[in-house]
């Protein structure tokens, strides 16, 4: 848990993970608990999601140099975005050349903490977590010139999969 | 005083921004603004290899009264700058001075009541970018 020889920022750091890591539990709890159905609770947490990766977006690129071609933007989110938002980079990314990419994750960090009686059920239960993760990658995708659908897929908790399907015509 | 105009134009050349700083009637800053966006697009679509893709892109047109200057993010908000025609401006000082409005725009795109590509109706930003510009390059 707690290391005794943690430094003031990284204690600071930890608390605010921590509290973070639980507040989005309980916001896609919520959500899907107050929603009629859970097709609207998938679309309110995708919106919320893509509302705050447009804006993530701004702040991280802010010092970065404009880039030059789609697959450089796709990189940015594998490698810094990934990495500010899930402390640790992307494991692969395949792509078709057609629009379609898949980013792998072994150790999705929102869904690592978690477990029900098997993993069948685990995996059932995580779901409902990756749908505002979706949301912030379309919504950061979307704000840099990259309109798409994101959709996940868990494999077995703790590894998952994003696929990207760019919108036509890009 | 020789900063004339300021504007932030969205992704789809929406307007989200214009503010100007002299006497002339606001409607000619408008046009000027609208006429640069085509100059930004040009130079914007020459991707030439190997080179880095800045985000300063230097004065982009000279008219009668005005130079216009052009700066666009990464997330394709572009930024202008108009300033009257005898200013002596360097382009390190004009680069500098998008730098520091790029950062207002951050501040006010990263509140949550604002919604990305919308108008920006702040009145604290509209203020930050007065003293901005009031204080000149």
């Amino acid at each position: 848990c707690c290391s005794p020889v943690m430094t003031t920022t990284q204690r600071q750091r930890f608390v605010a993970e921590s509290c973070f890591d639980y507040l989005n539990l309980v916001m896609a709890d919520t959500i899907f608990e107050t929603s009629e159905r859970s097709e609207v609770a998938i679309s309110k947490m995708e919106l919320l999601g893509f509302r705050v990766g447009q804006k993530l977006i701004e702040k991280y690129t802010l010092d970065k140099l404009r880039f030059g071609e789609k697959i450089d933007i796709i990189k940015f989110i594998c490698r810094e975005f990934w990495t500010t938002l899930f402390q640790k980079q992307v494991d692969s990314l395949r792509t078709n050349r057609k629009g379609v990419y898949v980013l792998s994750d072994n150790k999705f960090h929102w869904i690592t903490s978690l477990s029900a009686e098997n993993a069948a059920k685990t995996k059932q239960l995580a779901e409902k977590y990756l749908v505002f993760p979706c949301g912030l990658i379309k919504g950061a995708l979307d704000v840099l010139g990259v309109p798409c659908s994101v959709k996940a897929e868990i494999t077995t908790v703790p590894q998952c999969t994003f696929t990207i399907t760019l919108k036509p015509g890009q | 005083m020789s900063i004339a105009a300021l504007a932030v134009i969205g992704r789809q050349n929406n307007p989200l921004f214009l503010q100007t700083f002299s006497s002339d009637v606001g409607l000619k800053f408008h046009f000027i603004v609208h006429a640069s966006l085509d100059v930004i697009e040009e130079k914007v679509k020459k991707k030439s290899k190997g080179e880095k893709l800045e985000k300063y892109l230097g004065l982009l047109y000279p008219t009668e009264d005005f130079k216009v200057y052009g700066y666009i993010t990464n997330t394709l908000v572009k930024m202008i700058l108009v300033i009257s025609e005898s200013s002596t401006a360097k382009d390190l000082d004009i680069k500098y001075f998008f730098d520091k409005f790029h950062q207002l725009f951050l501040k006010v795109t990263s509140n949550p009541f604002y919604e990305t590509n919308s108008k920006i109706e702040s009145p604290r930003f509209a203020s930050a970018v007065e003293s901005l510009a009031l204080k000149g390059l």
